[in-house]
């Protein structure tokens, strides 16, 4: 996969993660998430929340996400979750 | 044996941290997400935020909250409102606005002490903080300075607490002042206060200290939000010990990884956690890849720890010992079970025997005190009992006995069976309180909010069969609506805790019936707990 595509799937896989935390995650219908939105200081996504997320992830890039990377680090925004997604696709 | 110095006994929770601090003048306190801090550094900074107190007019027996994120700031803010002779009221920062509203009015409270992004979203003032008249506020100060502005609040900007001067004289506290108003879901929908003196307090923090052994060397991993009763026992507890407190912020509990991660960093020595959060770390805190050498002891509280999870816990954590904690927010920790053995599949564990000098009677419907083993409803009288629930004279006259001469008796409402050597064991609710991820939840309370919205004429709720964790509920919606699961949560999210959001929701034509005529809530509540995704 070239950098060119592997960027067009990065941002449409952001916009993606938007979407399902604005419609299915954030109980908070006056604060659309960004890319770079906190969403954890701000208690947009809770424990079970972070699951689905995880669940969400896994099936768009068909990956596994072991337990260890299910951290504040890499679910802390929506492109720090890209990040972690497409870190497990070019290893996979 | 204890490890507690027999001498310099602190004299009320405003003590805690001064005694500490003279205890071990180089001993880690608080171990923050970014630096660490001594107990003669907690100490200073405690007695100046008193200060800041004290001269921005709180009085003695006012109540002030604290509305922040966890961390080390929200511990020293607890202990200056304590040593400031204020009652110490919590907010849950994560809460909506609606619900930091209604504490905020219930406990008519005069000051808060909080972080200005948190305060910014629970906009106190906007007559959401009816008696506020003073700000402490570290952050960005300046962000709510207009929103502060023509309010009559006054706001100080506690960033830099060396730029405050030391208390020269506090108010004198007494064990019978009252210390905390720790809030938890009514069942009519409205929080109820439930108010805790000094006495109340400190005899808890005794109480765990010595049936934990807690001691210096101890390392405690913070599981707790501050406005969760267990909280206690590293506000209380932890300093009596002169121990240290590991930080967790709210992420790190919502990701268990990242909380073995800095829990096995930081060499943590106990933990204390609801069991949801424990079965959590169980499942997905790589617990594996970690060294727990240092790990002494896990407590868990907050409801059943089912014996399969509790076993596979166990057999992780090979080389701790693992302690059941039981007693509801009125009474502190009141029972304490050490585990001697992972429980087989489908084995309860006791909530144990009464510690301290608390004691335990099991009544029958009569009010009768029943004999060892037969099932009732536990009775608990000992010293770290609540004074009241606040301004709420009906409930607390509801939730009191006194038999004879005897000690007045709070009213748990939870089934046990007492054995004759005093070993208690838990059977479920005489109500329809349940827990959820560890939180006392009034379903009446759910329902009754449920029913407030437009479209909803009926609501039945319960634990959800479908996502454990959280509740499910039924309803039956007004004629020609139709069900909007996600409209319906998000307007519940500004009238419910988080944990008491319906995740599932279900429409029903009708509701089944008693012969009486009364919704069958039990039955309804049956199927709920029974139900599981089909899909």
């Amino acid at each position: 996969m070239n950098d060119v595509l592997t960027m067009d799937a990065d941002r449409e896989l952001a916009a993606q993660l938007c979407a399902f935390i604005d419609s299915e995650v954030s109980l908070d219908p006056d604060t659309p998430v960004k890319p770079d939105t906190d969403l954890l200081t701000t208690g947009l996504v809770d424990s079970l929340g972070a699951m689905e997320l995880v669940h969400f992830l896994e099936e768009h890039r068909n990956i596994d996400i072991d337990p260890v990377d299910v951290t504040i680090e890499n679910f802390g925004t929506v492109n720090s979750m890209v990040a972690l997604a497409t870190r497990l696709t070019s290893t996979a | 044996m204890t490890s507690l110095p027999a001498a310099s006994s602190p004299t009320t929770l405003a003590g805690l941290v001064g005694r500490a601090a003279a205890l071990r003048p180089d001993g880690e306190a608080l171990i923050g997400l970014n630096r660490s801090f001594t107990w003669p550094e907690v100490h200073d900074r405690t007695a100046r935020l008193a200060q800041l107190l004290v001269a921005g007019g709180v009085k003695k027996g006012e109540r002030v909250a604290v509305l922040r994120p966890k961390g080390h700031e929200s511990f020293e803010a607890v202990h200056a409102i304590l040593q400031a002779g204020a009652i110490m009221v919590p907010l849950d920062p994560m809460a909506p606005a609606a619900a930091a509203a209604a504490v905020l009015a219930d406990a008519g409270v005069i000051a808060l002490v909080g972080h200005a992004e948190t305060i910014k979203r629970a906009k106190p003032w906007d007559g959401n903080g009816p008696d506020l008249k003073l700000i402490l506020a570290t952050g960005s100060t300046e962000s709510i300075q207009s929103d502060v502005a023509g309010s009559g609040i006054s706001l100080v900007d506690i960033n830099e607490l060396a730029n405050y001067p030391l208390p020269e004289r506090l108010p004198v506290v007494t064990l019978d002042d009252p210390s905390y108003l720790i809030y938890t879901s009514g069942s009519t929908g409205t929080p109820k206060g439930i108010l805790h003196t000094h006495s109340s307090g400190l005899a808890y923090a005794r109480c765990a200290v010595e049936i934990h052994q807690l001691n210096q060397h101890d390392r405690l991993a913070a599981m707790t939000g501050l406005h969760f009763d267990m909280s206690t026992f590293e506000l209380f507890a932890i300093p009596l010990a002169a121990g240290t407190i590991v930080e967790m912020s709210e992420p790190h509990l919502r990701f268990p990884a990242s909380f073995t991660e800095r829990a096995a960093e930081q060499r943590t020595t106990i933990w204390y956690g609801v069991t949801f959060l424990l079965q959590q770390i169980l499942e997905r805190g790589a617990l594996e890849t970690r060294d727990w050498s240092s790990l002494r002891s896990v407590l868990f509280a907050g409801e059943v720890f089912p014996a399969a999870a509790l076993r596979a816990l166990m057999e992780a954590l090979p080389n701790t010992v693992f302690e059941n904690v039981y007693g509801p927010a009125e009474v502190n920790a009141s029972n304490v079970y050490r585990l001697t053995r992972p429980p087989a599949d489908g084995e309860s564990v006791p909530i144990g025997p009464g510690c301290g000098d608390a004691e335990m009677l099991v009544v029958d419907e009569t009010e009768q005190p029943v004999p060892p083993g037969t099932k009732g409803v536990l009775w608990i009288s000992a010293s770290t009992r609540m004074r009241e629930y606040w301004n709420r004279s009906d409930l607390t006259a509801a939730s009191t006995r006194r038999r004879e001469d005897g000690p007045d008796w709070y009213v748990s409402g939870d089934v046990v069976t007492k054995e004759s050597d005093g070993t208690v064991w838990f059977h479920g609710r005489s109500d329809h309180q349940v827990k959820l991820r560890g939180i006392r939840v009034e379903l009446e309370g759910v329902e009754s909010t449920l029913a407030d919205h437009p479209d909803i004429l009926h609501a039945v709720a319960g634990p959800s069969g479908y996502r454990p964790g959280t509740l499910a509920a039924t309803v039956v919606l007004r004629p020609g609506v139709h069900l909007d699961v996600r409209a319906i949560q998000k307007w519940s999210a500004n009238r419910l805790p988080p944990v008491a959001i319906p995740a599932h929701i279900d429409v029903a034509e009708t509701l089944p019936t008693t012969p009486s005529g009364k919704i069958d809530r039990k039955r309804i509540r049956i199927a709920l707990a029974a139900a599981k995704e089909t899909a």
